[in-house]
């Protein structure tokens, strides 16, 4: 998102559930430029009623068939610590509060980063013309 | 594709963990206009 993210007016925040030295090393791997917090008891998620994915979405063929050939390769392969079913969301937020939400259904069912970026610079030019 | 909703969800008392200095932040102290990314589980 960060590569398409030019109004510096607005801010970026990434949120995750998995512990922050986890969620410290992913953002330094995806050079994510703003705020990133751990949410381990998912208090945020559950806020937003952000639901979680049937079985058969998160375990797709492909990811089985990504675990059986890693398996047959000899790697071992840690056991999830974290619910593998919690989906994501993205919202906009303007001081502290949610004005814009998208609730996906599935794991991929995510809007596209264009139109995140586009309704922060809708709520920005309606904060500058009210 | 997930569609947008219209909201009024305040942040105020959401405690989470600044995940670079460990630090404790209020979500609903966010100054301005921001998007905010939620991850699902990664596999």
């Amino acid at each position: 998102m960060h590569e398409q993210h030019t109004n510096t007016a607005v801010g970026l925040v990434f949120v995750g559930f998995s512990p922050p030295e986890r969620l410290a090393a992913l953002a330094r791997h995806l050079r994510w430029p703003g705020l990133v917090v751990s949410d381990q008891n998912r208090d945020l998620y559950r806020a937003l009623r952000l639901g979680r994915a049937p079985l058969w979405r998160v375990y797709s063929p492909r990811t089985v068939l990504t675990y059986a050939r890693s398996r047959r390769a000899g790697r071992r392969l840690p056991r999830p610590v974290e619910d593998t079913r919690q989906l994501g969301g993205d919202a906009v937020v303007v001081d502290g509060t949610v004005v814009r939400l998208w609730r996906p259904r599935t794991p991929e069912d995510r809007p596209s980063v264009a139109e995140v970026l586009a309704a922060a610079d809708q709520e920005q030019r309606r904060r500058q013309n009210p | 594709m997930a569609r947008a909703r219209h909201t009024d969800i305040p942040l105020r008392g959401l405690a989470v963990t600044d995940a670079r200095d460990g630090s404790a932040r209020d979500l609903g102290d966010l100054v301005g206009i921001n998007v905010v990314v939620l991850m699902r589980h990664r596999h």
